[in-house]
């Protein structure tokens, strides 16, 4: 393909200055870079393809510029689509069926995360692993596989060794995982993160196999794994050196494993939230030990103290953050005195205690780089209080008030006016809070991203007028705001289009004039809870049917919507992933088959109490191939025998399901037993 | 924990607890048998309990016998030792036979759940149609 003689002129100003001004070499060739890219744009799109003229690697590092997303991004052209599978370097696999040939396709990739493909287990590993070429194993540094319950230790450690460069591996949730799992685990070497929460079969012994196999563990997480004693924790101690983050949380450990832990000279974050059999004697090893610790959590540490709390502070005065939520009733003199010592505290959590004027104004004087505090249930939180504390603060950026109830809209001024940064305000049950605090809020804090206004009475329509100011707004929560109407939900749909979680659960005022703003000013909306939002009807749902962002949508008990509403939501919501239809008994089966046939990224789905009849039911659990969790409860028009199908139909899939006990000695024993066996869990209610 | 001195890790003897309490006295050379506990005799010098706790001390102490039958094995003949062998699964119940497999492929002990993997299976062919269990 022959260039044309560029119709551009050289010698134009432009071009010429920004050729030959001083600035660095990589800005200038990124300058002509552009500039051919845009020249041959206009030049050549007529004829032949433009990138066909540029090398691989410029089209890459243009590439990485574009700000879309990749997969529109793979669909331009060939060009295009070559580029991105060679620099994906994560991916997330949904369905099983695809995992062979995408494996193939990407074989650059670092991160694989195989969570939600449902029923990985040891057959399709080795398959993946025998078939053909597999370099897309020699460049993975991180595996997920969190609740991948499929997979036994022989898939894992064919896995694991097949991996070379393996630097972090998650298997939480995994709860069948015991020792043998921990021992393919230990066969990485490189081993430096490890999540292995609520893997309940792992013992000392498969502990002491990962400290022994992967000594460069930096970061290790064994929270629920109740079988680990002090013993576990000494070997840990004495092998993975270089540990940097440890959570023992909910182990039945002693204050023994205190003392191992305090010799760990690198350790900067520990948590061990509700180790009830961990008192201040071992805090007192914490002392002297761990150099380094920046972030310590004792939550829910009953035996706990004060002063043990104080012994860890007094060692570590450089330390960032501190969580002691509902384990102390009160701060004591000596504690409050060290607290005036640490100055470099970011983050304080310290829900459940009593505090007072006092010990706020300690904080508000001496902790001037607190980036979040935390005083949740907090006994004794006035308006004084915080007024000390926000004036002393100004970094602010998360502030948890929930159940303060004493505050009123002088507090909320004054946080106002002295934190700008403020991006979290919980204000859950602070009934005193009305439209004159927000007016503040919505004036001074707008990179506010988070607001939890849920239970407060005082919230009316012209707050949430105030508050649409907040044009960051990420997170919003007004469950329980009886008083606000379609009125104040336009304003906010109106202003805060970055939206993605809304809570409007028992606002009964709200109809469908304000779900139709929300829908046209929201599109980013991932989370919606409707329940108990009397008025809404099908033209409303129809309305938050183009959300197509929409994941999460709870509908409990909402008497006037039918099946037109739902067929609208499973047509356009593709990404619906977990839905709550609960005592909505006006849907009936049209709108379950349109359940069955679209919704088909479905996770999780509440029918109790809904009118659908046996064969749409088995429909409905046999179609959706990724649901994993079903609430089955009170169905009065399914029969047993129909349940039973339908059961049958999706027992290799699905994790949980929920039936009403009544049918308990109904249903036949063999599907009981089944489920059992394939590691499917029935709850009765 | 009080360490015990021993001249050769050979002859340093390790005590191994059941998970209903019952400790056994046993000598390095036959832990190492047991592949699982292998790691932890190598990488951590002065350990002196292991505890075991997902199994019974009946069964803890049938593993033991084999275990020390097999380090004493290569001086014997083969008759000999497929005599303890029969000896050895004679009247053992199916229940106990599979409480066995089950500890000795936690503990991962080759020669021993391949012997009793082959015992049940050689009991399955043998069953007839009519038999139950």
């Amino acid at each position: 393909m022959n260039p044309t003689k560029p119709r551009c002129n050289f010698n134009s100003p432009s071009l010429f200055r920004s050729l030959t001004k001083p600035k660095s070499t990589q800005i200038q060739n990124i300058n002509i870079l552009f500039f051919i890219f845009i020249y041959l744009f206009i030049e050549l799109m007529l004829s032949e393809s433009v990138f066909c003229l540029l090398t691989e690697d410029l089209l890459i590092r243009i590439l990485d510029r574009v700000n879309s997303d990749r997969k529109s991004l793979r669909l331009v052209c060939k060009e295009f689509h070559r580029v991105e599978s060679t620099t994906r370097k994560t991916i997330r696999i949904l369905r099983i069926e695809f995992l062979l040939g995408l494996l193939q396709k990407y074989c650059n990739i670092e991160s694989l995360d195989l969570s939600v493909c449902p029923r990985i287990d040891d057959g399709a590993v080795s398959v993946l692993l025998s078939h053909g070429s597999v370099n897309w194993t020699r460049r993975i540094k991180r595996l997920v596989l969190s609740r991948a319950t499929g997979l036994g230790y022989v898939g894992l450690e064919m896995l694991i060794r097949a991996c070379p460069l393996l630097e972090a591996v998650d298997v939480s949730h995994c709860c069948g995982y015991g020792d043998r799992e921990a021992s393919a685990l230990s066969c990485a070497v490189r081993l430096r993160e490890l999540n292995m929460d609520k893997c309940l079969g792992v013992t000392d012994i498969g502990l002491a196999k990962i400290a022994v196999g992967c000594s460069k563990l930096e970061s290790l997480s064994l929270k629920w794994c109740l079988e680990i004693s002090d013993l576990g924790i000494d070997l840990l101690s004495k092998k993975c050196l270089e540990l940097k983050f440890l959570d023992v949380s909910y182990l039945k450990v002693t204050s023994e494993s205190l003392r191992s832990i305090a010799s760990l000279l690198k350790l900067e974050v520990f948590i061990m939230v509700g180790c009830y059999l961990v008192d201040d004697v071992g805090l007192r090893f914490l002392e002297k030990g761990c150099p380094l610790l920046k972030a310590i959590d004792v939550s829910r540490c009953n035996c706990v103290s004060p002063s043990g709390l104080l012994s860890v502070i007094s060692g570590h005065e450089g330390l960032e953050q501190m969580d002691a939520r509902y384990c102390l009733s009160e701060l004591s003199a000596p504690l409050i005195n060290g607290l005036k010592n640490l100055n470099h505290l970011n983050i304080i959590r310290i829900n459940g205690v009593r505090v007072s004027d006092f010990i706020l104004q300690i904080i508000g004087t001496n902790c001037k780089s607190l980036v979040e505090l935390g005083l949740s249930k907090c006994i004794g939180v006035t308006n004084m209080g915080i007024m000390q504390v926000v004036s002393g603060c100004g970094n602010l950026k998360t502030l948890d008030l929930t159940c303060c109830r004493s505050i009123t809209d002088v507090a909320i001024s004054t946080i106002a006016n002295s934190c700008p940064n403020l991006a979290c305000l919980k204000l859950e049950s602070c009934d005193m809070v009305t439209e004159v605090g927000l007016y503040q809020l919505g004036l001074s804090c707008l990179m506010l991203e988070e607001l939890d206004l849920t239970d407060c009475s005082g919230v009316n329509d012209i707050a949430l007028k105030y508050i649409s100011r907040c044009s960051e707004l990420v997170r919003l929560k007004l469950g329980l705001c009886t008083n606000i109407s379609d009125i104040g939900l336009a304003h906010i749909a109106c202003n805060c289009t970055k939206l993605t979680e809304l809570d409007l659960y028992r606002c009964v005022r709200i109809g469908d004039d304000g779900l139709a703003a929300l829908a046209t000013g929201c599109n980013k909306l991932t989370m919606l809870n409707l329940s108990y939002c009397n008025r809404m009807t099908d033209t409303g749902l129809k309305c938050i049917s183009n959300l197509g962002e929409l994941s999460d949508l709870e509908l409990r008990a909402i008497p006037n919507i039918t099946s037109i509403g739902i067929k609208a939501v499973a047509i356009n919501c593709k990404r619906l992933a977990n839905l709550d239809l609960k005592h909505c008994e006006k849907i009936n089966d049209s709108g379950f088959w349109a359940l069955a046939f679209y919704a088909q990224n479905l996770l999780q789905i509440n029918m109790s109490y809904c009118n659908v009849s046996d064969h749409v039911l088995c429909l409905l659990m046999s179609n959706l191939k990724r649901l994993q969790d079903a609430k089955l409860v009170h169905l009065t028009n399914v029969t047993v025998q129909g349940l039973e199908l339908a059961l049958r139909s999706c027992c290799g899939r699905i994790k949980k399901v929920k039936l009403q006990s009544s049918l308990r000695f109904s249903i036949s024993s063999e599907i009981l037993e089944t489920f059992n066996a394939r590691g499917c869990k029935i709850r009765w209610d | 924990m009080s360490k015990e001195k021993a001249s050769s890790s050979s002859s340093k003897m390790i005590s191994l607890k059941s998970c209903d309490g019952f400790i056994f006295e046993v000598e390095a050379s036959i832990v190492m048998k047991m592949q699982m506990l292998m790691n932890l005799i190598d990488g951590f010098d002065d350990i002196v309990t292991i505890p075991l706790p997902n199994v019974l001390g009946e069964h803890l102490a049938m593993i033991i016998e084999y275990c020390k039958y097999q380090e004493e094995a290569a001086i014997v003949t083969k008759e000999a030792k497929e005599k303890f062998e029969v000896d050895f699964v004679n009247g053992m119940s199916n229940v106990t036979l599979k409480h066995l497999i089950r500890a000795a492929d936690y503990l991962d002990i080759n020669s021993l759940f391949n012997f009793l993997t082959q015992v049940l299976a050689d009991r399955i062919q043998d069953m007839g149609d009519d038999d139950e269990d």
